[in-house]
């Protein structure tokens, strides 16, 4: 039986342990890293591949601390609230970069200053208008893209959807797939209602907002991230949702089912994604010289082999086809760059409060 | 009036020490709180902050039924997975100190065991057992019992009390057993001899004993319960989201005012529910 301890005995020992840990602590404080030949780079996991963080360090010196991002909005308001000048380089999908160049956190870049880039990248992706500064400078260096379309387990709906009002049918209830991505979601309500779907007035919202409730009760569970959707489709919980043709193919090859992809006949959006140099940025010759080694065919390669999306890089996806992966590009439409350019770019809308607001009663809705 | 005394001097050297514990209690504890506070009576505009006093923010959590619903039933499955959680902790705790006299250490290390992996594995192991693939889906289907997988097993309220009873069952166990193991096992045996049936000795013996430690349990299995984020996140449904992961939402997308507001709410009703367990700790037995 252990002996209990009295008041004296437990503050002493808790006054110790203080002391320790405090002691500990002053003892252990990491050193401030060396900046010098440093990129900081906040981008999604999905864009880093270790091997050639690796042999850029070999070829030039320099490191890359890659620092991990996750959504837009969340991106944005950390960058806003804290600045930007402890990052190099950082990444936005659609058209995001427009509010980071409004808010002066951006250096827009001449792409052709690039080797790399205006060696390899598809001419589509080097002029989008939308992205572009007088002088022809782009906001950001795409990187990937991709339609957000209509994907299907073909076993478990037998005929094609072409319109959004599937995600409604009361048939396919506990089976539609549901994400907590509302840049994705506000476009479906708002394409079925006749809306804009990044310019929705709070009315507008209110009525969108009912049509996502009614979709996320046919959905078993809100999902988080890629991974978490890949296993509902493989298992076969959901069958059907929002993604990208090429994630068709995914769910395909990891042990699920035969799945098709479909666009909505009430339009659909998408996105291209890439990197932006920070205004400023204390380490830019080396962060455009990290750009040029990403944007090499063999990093591409390597990177949308793993990411199975559309690329902007030419050089990259015909190495893909050299490689024997011609069914990967041609499922992903890594070999039609004009599609990008058909999409509507997912945005930062005006009213940013109201969606944010209405997308909180969206999930907290039964 | 009383006399104030003044400190001895390896008094004085003990409240230095504590001073880092004030320190971290401080600045991990009273700050923070302070700044959400402070937080939720601004709001935010356009990913600006708006610094003028308002009570929007709590005017928009209660104007509504959206927000105190999601409130509600975040406390009511706290309640139920921590009733739960004690109905289970209790006799578990009784038998490995009341039965196993010398593997009583190596099965208090068993309960113990699960918090040496990662709680998100967990959680995602549970999500492979009680999946449409899962084990439970697969074995009763490969027996021909089921045609379809059972629904109720992942992303449903039964998920939800099933996995976060899991996580809390150990708090409560130890908590448990460290009054247990306090107990005068004398007067249930007087109690007995006394012609005591074995439910009205554990009524009137047992329990009152160790209530301080269901007490505690309580505390202890409720308190995170009302906070936790991903394990409803995980194994949740798509129509009960309970109030941590909204509150991790509002944040996320810069509605700071609002979600400090929310955690504020929260915060208080987890300081009530601290406080009422209180009033049964009777801090004289560390005396003793």
């Amino acid at each position: 039986m252990s002996t209990p301890m009295n008041r004296r005995e437990f503050l002493r020992t808790a006054a110790m342990t203080g002391s320790a840990l405090a002691a500990a602590a002053v003892a252990g404080s990491p050193r401030p890293a060396a900046a010098a030949g440093t990129v900081n780079w906040l981008a999604w996991g999905g864009h880093v591949e270790p091997q050639g963080i690796k042999s850029f360090f070999d070829a030039s010196g320099i490191r890359i601390n890659h620092v991990g991002m996750s959504g837009n909005a969340e991106t944005f308001a950390k960058l806003k609230l804290s600045g930007a000048s402890q990052y190099d380089l950082f990444e936005a999908d659609g058209l995001w970069p427009v509010r980071y160049h409004q808010e002066g956190l951006i250096e827009p870049i001449q792409l052709d200053s690039i080797p790399n880039v205006a060696k390899n990248m598809y001419h589509e992706f080097k002029k989008i208008p939308a992205l572009q500064v007088p002088g022809g400078a782009m906001l950001m260096v795409p990187w990937g893209w991709n339609p957000t379309v209509l994907v299907y387990n073909k076993s478990k709906i037998k005929t094609p959807p072409t319109s959004y009002e599937v995600l409604l049918d009361k048939k396919y209830k506990g089976h539609v797939g549901f994400s907590d991505q509302h840049e994705f979601l506000w476009p479906v309500a708002a394409y079925l209602l006749g809306y804009d779907p990044f310019k929705m007035n709070k009315e507008q919202l209110n009525r969108a907002k009912d049509v996502l409730i009614q979709i996320k009760r046919n959905a078993p569970t809100i999902s988080k991230g890629w991974n978490e959707q890949l296993r509902l489709y493989v298992e076969e919980t959901v069958w059907i949702g929002l993604s990208s043709p090429g994630r068709a193919l995914t769910i395909q090859s990891s042990g699920g089912p035969a799945m098709g992809w479909e666009r909505p006949k009430e339009g659909y959006v998408g996105w291209i994604d890439g990197d932006m140099l920070v205004k400023g940025s204390r380490n830019r010759d080396a962060a455009l010289a990290w750009l040029n080694h990403i944007h090499s065919p063999e990093y591409v390669a390597t990177n949308f082999q793993r990411l199975q999306r559309g690329s902007v890089n030419r050089a990259g996806v015909e190495l893909l086809k050299a490689q024997g992966m011609g069914e990967m590009v041609r499922a992903n439409l890594m070999d039609q760059p004009e599609m990008a350019l058909k999409m509507r770019l997912i945005e930062a809308p005006a009213n940013q409060d109201e969606y944010a607001a209405a997308w909180n009663e969206v999930l907290a809705a039964s | 009036m009383s006399r104030l005394v003044k400190p001895t001097r390896s008094e004085r050297v003990l409240l230095w020490g504590l001073l880092p514990v004030a320190v971290v209690q401080v600045g991990l504890f009273v700050v923070p709180m302070a700044i959400m506070l402070l937080y939720s009576f601004w709001s935010t505009r356009n990913f600006q902050i708006v610094t003028t006093f308002t009570l929007d923010n709590y005017r928009a959590f209660f104007e509504s039924w959206t927000y105190p619903r999601v409130l509600l039933r975040t406390l009511g499955t706290a309640l139920v997975i921590t009733a739960a959680t004690l109905v289970l902790a209790y006799p578990l705790a009784y038998f490995i100190v009341r039965y196993t006299r010398r593997w009583q250490k190596v099965l208090l290390a068993a309960v113990i065991l699960s918090f040496w992996t990662s709680g998100l594995l967990r959680a995602y192991a549970w999500m492979a057992v009680l999946g449409h693939g899962g084990i439970i889906n697969k074995g009763l289907r490969a027996l021909g019992l089921i045609d379809a997988p059972l629904p109720f097993l992942l992303y449903s309220p039964f998920s939800v009390v099933l996995v976060m009873t899991y996580f809390s069952l150990p708090f409560a166990v130890v908590a448990i057993y460290s009054s247990l193991e306090k107990m005068d096992w004398a007067l249930l045996d007087a109690a007995g001899d006394l012609g005591a049936r074995p439910l009205r000795a554990f009524w009137h013996v047992t329990l009152p004993q160790t209530l301080p430690g269901v007490v505690s349990a309580a505390a202890l299995t409720f308190v995170p319960l009302v906070g936790m984020f991903f394990v409803p996140l995980l194994v949740g449904g798509s129509t009960s989201v309970m109030i941590a992961p909204l509150i991790a939402n509002q944040m996320q997308a810069f509605q700071l005012g609002l979600g400090a507001a929310m955690s504020f709410i929260v915060a208080l009703i987890v300081l009530a529910a601290l406080a009422l367990p209180w009033r049964y700790l009777d801090l004289d037995r560390l005396e003793r």
